[in-house]
C-alpha cells in the first residue's frame, strides 16, 4: 500500500516536471520567435543596407539627394514614362495605397518616389507630367545617366534600353518590385509583382510597426 | 414596310459592336487604359472566345485613332519586367484569350488626338480566314495589376 503510494508519488512528480519542461520548451520557443519577428513577405531583417548618397533630379528641377529620403519611409518604382502596362498598373496600386494612407491621416511620414530609368525621353516636365497624373504628392525622379545608374546600383537592379524601332521608339526592361526604405535609410522591404493596394499596405504596415518595436 | 425599317434600325442600335461578326468569335471587355496626355502609346485589354472547332489566330489590329497597333506580353523573370512583342496571337479551339494588365496587351501607338476616360475608341482586328470583327473599346482609368490566365503563346 505504502510501496503504491510512493510510486504514484513518485509518477506524479515525473508527469509534473514532463509538463513543466515541454511548457517552458514551448512558451520559449514562442517568446524568441516574438523577439526576431519574421515571416513579413519581403521584409528584410536583420542587416538592412544603407542607402549611399546620390543625388537626383526631381519633378519641379530641383536637386533630391539622400539626405531627402531621412525621416520618411519611401517606397520607390523604377519605369518609364513612355511604358503603357507595368508602369501605370504599378503607379495605380501606389495611388490607391497612398489614397488609403491619406484616409488614415497616415500619409504624411511616407513618400512615393517613382525613378525614370529613360533619362534620355523623360525630362523633370515629362516626369511631373507622369507622377502628377497619378497622385500630387509623388515625386518624380530622373537626371543624367550617371544619376540614373547611381539609383539602381544602390538597390542593385539592372535596366536595358532596347533597340529603336522605325519611329524612334524603344522599350526599356526595368525592375517590377517596389522597394521600401526606412526612415533612417535602410532598404528594409522588397515587394514583387504583382501588386495589389491592399497587400502592400498590410505589408507596409507590419514592416513599418515591426521596424519601430525593433528599435524601441 | 416603315414598321419593318424601323424595326431593324431599331434593333441595329442593340447590335454589338462587331460589324462582321463571326458568330464564331466573340470579343469582350475591351477597354484602353488612360494615361497622362503626354504619353503617346496605351495599353488596351480584351477578351476574345473562339467557340470554334478551329484555332483562330489574330494577325493584327487597326484603328483610325492611333498610328499603329502591336500585339505585346509584359513578362516578368526574377524582378525584371520587359515586354515581348508578339507577331499574331493564336486562340485555340473552344478556348477565351486574356489581354489583361501585366501581361497581354494592345500597345495602341501615337494617338492622333487626346483620349480621356469615357471616350470610345473604334479599334478593328484582323484574323485568319479573312475574318474582321470591328470592336469599341471605353477608355477607363488606369486599373488593378490581374496576372494573365492564360499563357498561350508565352514559352517560359
Amino acid at each position: 500500500m505504502i510501496k503504491n503510494r510512493l510510486l504514484l508519488s513518485s509518477l506524479f512528480v515525473v508527469i509534473c516536471v514532463i509538463l513543466g519542461l515541454s511548457v517552458g520548451i514551448l512558451t520559449s520557443n514562442y517568446y524568441r520567435s516574438e523577439e526576431t519577428t519574421p515571416a513579413i513577405d519581403g521584409f528584410l531583417w536583420p542587416a538592412p543596407k544603407v542607402i549611399p548618397p546620390f543625388s537626383a533630379v526631381n519633378q519641379d528641377g530641383a536637386r533630391f539627394t539622400h539626405e531627402d529620403m531621412e525621416g520618411k519611409w519611401s517606397l520607390l518604382f523604377y519605369g518609364y514614362t513612355h511604358c503603357p502596362d507595368i508602369c501605370p498598373v504599378t503607379l495605380a496600386v501606389l495611388q490607391k495605397f497612398y489614397e488609403k494612407l491619406e484616409s488614415e491621416a497616415n500619409a504624411s511620414n511616407v513618400q512615393v518616389i517613382f525613378i525614370s530609368v529613360d533619362p534620355g525621353r523623360d525630362t523633370p516636365e515629362k516626369t511631373a507630367e507622369y507622377t502628377r497624373y497619378f497622385h500630387k504628392d509623388f515625386i518624380g525622379l530622373t537626371g543624367s545617366k550617371s544619376q540614373v545608374d547611381q539609383m539602381t546600383r544602390m538597390i542593385g537592379i539592372a535596366y536595358f534600353l532596347g533597340e529603336k524601332d522605325a519611329s524612334g521608339n524603344y522599350l526599356v526592361d526595368h525592375s517590377a518590385s517596389i522597394f521600401l526604405v526606412s526612415p533612417e535609410r535602410e532598404w528594409i522591404g522588397i515587394f514583387s509583382a504583382p501588386h495589389q493596394p491592399t497587400d502592400l499596405l498590410q505589408r507596409f504596415q507590419a514592416i513599418r510597426s515591426a521596424v519601430t518595436k525593433l528599435k524601441q | 414596310m416603315r414598321y419593318v425599317a424601323s424595326f431593324f434600325i431599331l434593333m441595329s442600335l442593340f447590335a454589338p459592336a462587331a460589324v462582321f461578326a463571326d458568330p464564331a468569335i466573340g470579343v469582350t471587355s475591351a477597354w484602353i487604359s488612360e494615361a497622362p496626355p503626354m504619353l503617346k502609346v496605351h495599353a488596351g485589354y480584351l477578351v476574345i472566345e473562339n467557340h470554334a472547332d478551329d484555332d483562330v489566330i489574330l494577325l493584327s489590329a487597326s484603328s483610325n485613332a492611333y498610328e499603329r497597333i502591336e500585339f505585346h506580353f509584359s513578362d516578368i523573370i526574377d524582378g525584371m519586367a520587359s515586354m515581348k512583342i508578339q507577331e499574331s496571337i493564336t486562340i485555340p479551339a473552344g478556348t477565351r484569350f486574356e489581354f489583361s494588365p501585366g501581361g497581354y496587351h494592345l500597345m495602341l501607338i501615337n494617338n492622333h488626338n487626346p483620349l480621356r476616360a469615357g471616350d470610345h475608341v473604334s479599334v478593328s482586328l484582323e484574323f485568319n480566314r479573312k475574318i474582321t470583327i470591328d470592336i469599341n473599346m471605353t477608355v477607363r482609368k488606369p486599373g488593378n495589376y490581374q496576372q494573365q490566365q492564360q499563357h498561350h503563346h508565352h514559352k517560359h
